[in-house]
């Protein structure tokens, strides 16, 4: 790759500098995600524990995480695009792809793991000192049983779309996602109604009721010849839904990024 | 260094600039001038790759801005007019700091004595600095970044009277020979006796583009106690008029910025064929 489209060095520089940015923010989230685990710790010393137990707490940072990773194109680059504000980024001297690989990384590393390490670190401490007040690790759970590819790529996805709209949008970004996810949705539906009912005049699906199917059981380009149309179909839309689509809405941020005018 | 040919713009079905040719050299300090809406801001944004031009070619260094390629961009600075873009929640160390690297050429002393000169608190919030403050604090960083490209808009807009002369000062003296800066501004007084050549823009055309050294060879600017037959402009002023006429004696005299601009939007075609002559 040429000087003019990635170098090490300026990508390092660009690297420490969006972790520099936002410095208050970055105190404000150590309190909230390293304050979280303590506040559950002082409510269960206060005898009232069955509600902060260790299934609660993971689901906590189930939520705190997943949150963190959908929306973190808004709460991390909201202002990117700004035709005022946004300057400072645009004519930094680094390339578009420098910037557009921070930002993903920051999206899809930093932030989650930040609040998994400032949270899970806080709870596993905590844990470690007062085994029997506050039992279990939460990280260690989560890990456990709340990572799959099904619940990533589904949250992947979304982000996907947050950062897309981010990029497009400039003004009322909040709402105009909020409109576009749900218009997608209503399209989304409406076509795939119109097609299963024509499918169905033609060719009446048969034994759909006892079909039973988990797509979580099934890798994304798992199609077999037997397979009953129905679960065909669906594997079809999941392809395009966790595949093509992050990948068109990757290459159409970075797209805006390139072209945008300011 | 700067080379624009019939370069056009539309905001939607607005033209603002249609069939621009210009050229631009290093070292100089061009002053920018045009009355609102012409494009003034539009044709740095161009020049600096924030907009791509509707027709015509803009090259830097022989280089298209809108590609925006790191070794382009760390040559060249654009300070808005608007100032949002520094106001965070950090001190301007702190900014500097952070984009400071990115910029091979960063004199942090030259930044550290500019901000003392402009009497600034480096370790006060931009964010809690006033519009003139900031303001300041941006022409700080943006001198001492040492680029090839200088690009100022409004530069002293919400600058104090002290700060209007402080900023020519250091304008004259920190900024490099191999420096090309490109001040746009309505408030031609405070930047008299540092820009020069003179830009002097409309959306049709550019009126003129000469050196002062040139513009008072053509133009004789005068105080005279009535108008006299043969002059293009005159306003009143304290003991007279002051009038712009045609320099055909050859006689020196010091141009007056803001007649000048006003001669020039009165006698576009007059101006255009005086200083097409013998050029």
């Amino acid at each position: 790759m040429n000087n003019n489209t990635f170098q090490f060095n300026r990508f390092y520089k660009l690297i420490v500098r969006n972790l520099q940015r936002n410095p208050k923010s970055w105190i404000q989230n150590v309190l909230i995600f390293a304050g979280l685990p303590l506040v559950f710790f002082l409510i269960n010393l206060s005898n009232i524990s069955a509600a902060i137990n260790l299934a609660n707490r993971v689901s906590f940072l189930e939520i705190l995480t997943g949150f963190t990773f959908i929306f973190s194109p808004f709460m991390l680059f909201f202002n990117y695009n700004h035709p005022k504000k946004g300057l400072s980024e645009v004519m930094l001297p680094a390339s578009v792809f420098e910037k557009y690989i921070v930002i993903q990384l920051a999206c899809i590393l930093i932030a989650p793991l930040s609040v998994i390490l400032l949270y899970g670190g806080m709870d596993t401490l905590l844990a470690l000192m007062f085994p029997k007040i506050y039992g279990g690790y939460a990280v260690q759970q989560f890990f456990q049983s709340s990572i799959n590819w099904n619940n990533i790529s589904q949250m992947f996805v979304t982000q996907q779309a947050i950062l897309f709209c981010n990029f497009l949008f400039i003004r009322r970004k909040v709402l105009k996602t909020a409109g576009a996810f749900i218009l997608s949705l209503i399209v989304f539906s409406t076509i795939m109604g119109i097609g299963m009912t024509i499918w169905d005049s033609q060719t009446p699906f048969t034994n759909v009721e006892n079909l039973s199917f988990s797509f979580g059981s099934r890798n994304f380009f798992e199609i077999h010849v037997n397979d009953h149309p129905v679960v065909i179909a669906m594997q079809i839309v999941r392809i395009f839904l966790l595949v093509v689509l992050p990948a068109a809405l990757m290459i159409g941020s970075y797209f805006i990024m390139k072209t945008k005018r300011y | 260094m700067i080379t624009i040919q019939n370069l056009s713009f539309k905001y939607g079905k607005k033209e603002v600039l249609s069939d621009i040719s210009m050229t631009l050299e290093t070292g100089k300090i061009y002053g920018l001038l045009g009355e609102n809406g012409v494009g003034k801001t539009t044709l740095l944004k161009i020049i600096c790759g924030l907009q791509k031009p509707f027709g015509g070619h803009c090259t830097v260094h022989g280089e298209n801005p809108f590609n925006r390629t790191p070794s382009f961009l760390n040559r060249i600075y654009y300070l808005p007019e608007e100032t949002e873009y520094i106001q965070n929640d950090y001190s301007i160390n702190y900014f500097a700091k952070m984009n400071a690297p990115f910029y091979l050429k960063f004199d942090h002393t030259k930044f550290e004595t500019i901000l003392k000169e402009f009497d600034m608190d480096v370790d006060k919030k931009l964010n809690k600095l006033s519009y003139g403050q900031t303001k300041k604090a941006a022409i700080a960083f943006a001198i001492a970044t040492n680029v090839d490209l200088l690009l100022l808009d409004e530069p002293s807009n919400g600058l104090d009277i002290p700060s209007k002369s402080m900023f020519r000062r250091i304008m004259a003296e920190y900024c490099l020979d191999t420096t090309c800066t490109i001040i746009s501004t309505h408030q031609v007084r405070d930047l008299e006796n540092l820009i020069d050549p003179i830009i002097i823009l409309d959306n049709r055309a550019v009126l003129l583009n000469e050196t002062l050294e040139r513009i008072s060879e053509k133009l004789y600017f005068s105080l005279q106690p009535s108008i006299p037959a043969n002059t293009l402009y005159a306003e009143p002023t304290l003991g007279g008029y002051l009038c712009v006429s045609e320099n055909d004696g050859q006689n020196e005299s010091r141009v007056n910025l803001e007649a000048l601009f006003n001669t020039t939007m009165q006698h576009k075609t007059r101006i255009n064929e005086l200083f097409a002559q013998s050029q």
